[in-house]
């Protein structure tokens, strides 16, 4: 009786470790797949300033010093009915000098950090931030 | 007879451990390899991810109207004008017409792997008889390729003049590693800009 009652606690053990090896190995999967598509909503939010910069005479159009008037703190939903699920976008924007450094100098500040953090289901582990430095650059008078 | 009693239990306690021990073995392997399957999808779809918005980007590259970028804007088919040479992966000559890039699902692409998205390149928007590119002209393991089109100021349009962005829906899907094991499917939505039309829109 006695060697029965351990091996069915051996059973149980064997049981729950490989139960857990399996469960974690599916996050790690999810994780990566999710942290993709954030990547790629990080990168849809500053491809949109880019090409909103490029069209300054145009109703779009997004000049540097509304940078971070029209993006500083704003907060995104991205409900993405293929993929399945919602993300949700912050982004921050920063002075900073011409290497991205928001610490350097008070005169130096002359360019803007843009840090876009997308935060997703649970299955992503960390938030996926990126990030891109603007400067007073125009393209009109091209 | 109690004795024989003990033989017999212990017999079916191993018998169970050991059908236990192979069966965990079993998927403990399986997922494993549907573990590094998973990884090498997700490196694939970031490489797919980044080579359309890079071609993408491309778009118009060179033709001063941003309404005649792109020629054709379907559901499941993209066709558009650039000057850049996507064979040779540099500017081509401006003199002659522009080159017609197509990005297309093709259901039998390959025997082996099936399914994958062909990119061509060529000068008409007849694509069937372009050259697939070299260097970049297959994504596989896509199952599912569908596209949605937006204007400059991001509401949806099927007008191919009006087309600023574009979000592409991807769902790939590999064979799973074991064959009784189930396929492994994964989505992904991502929106490129066509730069270059905003670029000569901004600069017109």
């Amino acid at each position: 009786m006695f060697i029965a009652v351990l091996a069915i606690m051996l059973f149980a053990t064997i049981a729950i470790v490989h139960l857990r090896t399996v469960e974690g190995a599916a996050d790690l999967v999810t994780n990566a797949s999710h942290s993709v598509q954030a990547m790629q909503i990080a990168q849809e939010v500053l491809d949109e300033i880019d090409a909103r910069m490029m069209v300054p005479k145009e109703a779009v159009g997004l000049k540097f010093n509304q940078i971070d008037g029209q993006y500083n703190n704003l907060e995104r939903r991205y409900n993405l009915e293929h993929y399945g699920t919602e993300f949700h976008l912050i982004i921050r924007v920063y002075p900073c000098n011409q290497y991205g450094d928001t610490a350097a100098s008070s005169s130096t500040l002359v360019n803007k950090l843009v840090v876009a953090t997308v935060q997703g289901p649970a299955g992503l582990k960390h938030p996926v931030t990126l990030s891109r430095v603007y400067t007073a650059y125009s393209v009109e008078g091209l | 007879m109690s004795v024989l009693l003990d033989i017999i239990g212990s017999v079916i306690i191993a018998g169970l451990l050991l059908i236990m021990l192979t069966t965990f073995q079993y998927q403990l392997t399986e997922t494993a390899e549907r573990h590094m399957y998973a990884a090498s999808m997700a490196s694939h779809m970031e490489q797919a991810s980044t080579r359309l918005n890079h071609l993408i980007g491309l778009a118009g590259l060179g033709i001063e109207d941003p309404r005649q970028a792109v020629v054709i804007a379907s559901e499941n088919r993209f066709i558009f004008r650039s000057y850049w040479d996507f064979e040779k992966d540099t500017m081509g000559a401006t003199s002659g017409p522009p080159n017609v890039l197509s990005i297309v699902l093709v259901e039998d692409a390959n025997e082996a792997m099936g399914s994958a998205v062909l990119i061509r390149q060529g000068n008409d928007a007849y694509i069937e008889d372009d050259v697939v590119l070299e260097n970049m002209g297959y994504i596989f393991w896509v199952k599912e390729l569908k596209y949605k089109y937006y204007d400059l100021y991001g509401h949806e349009t099927h007008n191919t003049d009006e087309v600023r962005s574009v979000d592409i829906m991807l769902t790939f899907r590999r064979e799973g590693p074991m064959m009784d094991s189930r396929g492994l499917e994964n989505r992904l939505q991502l929106r490129c800009y066509l730069m270059n039309t905003w670029l000569q829109l901004g600069t017109s």
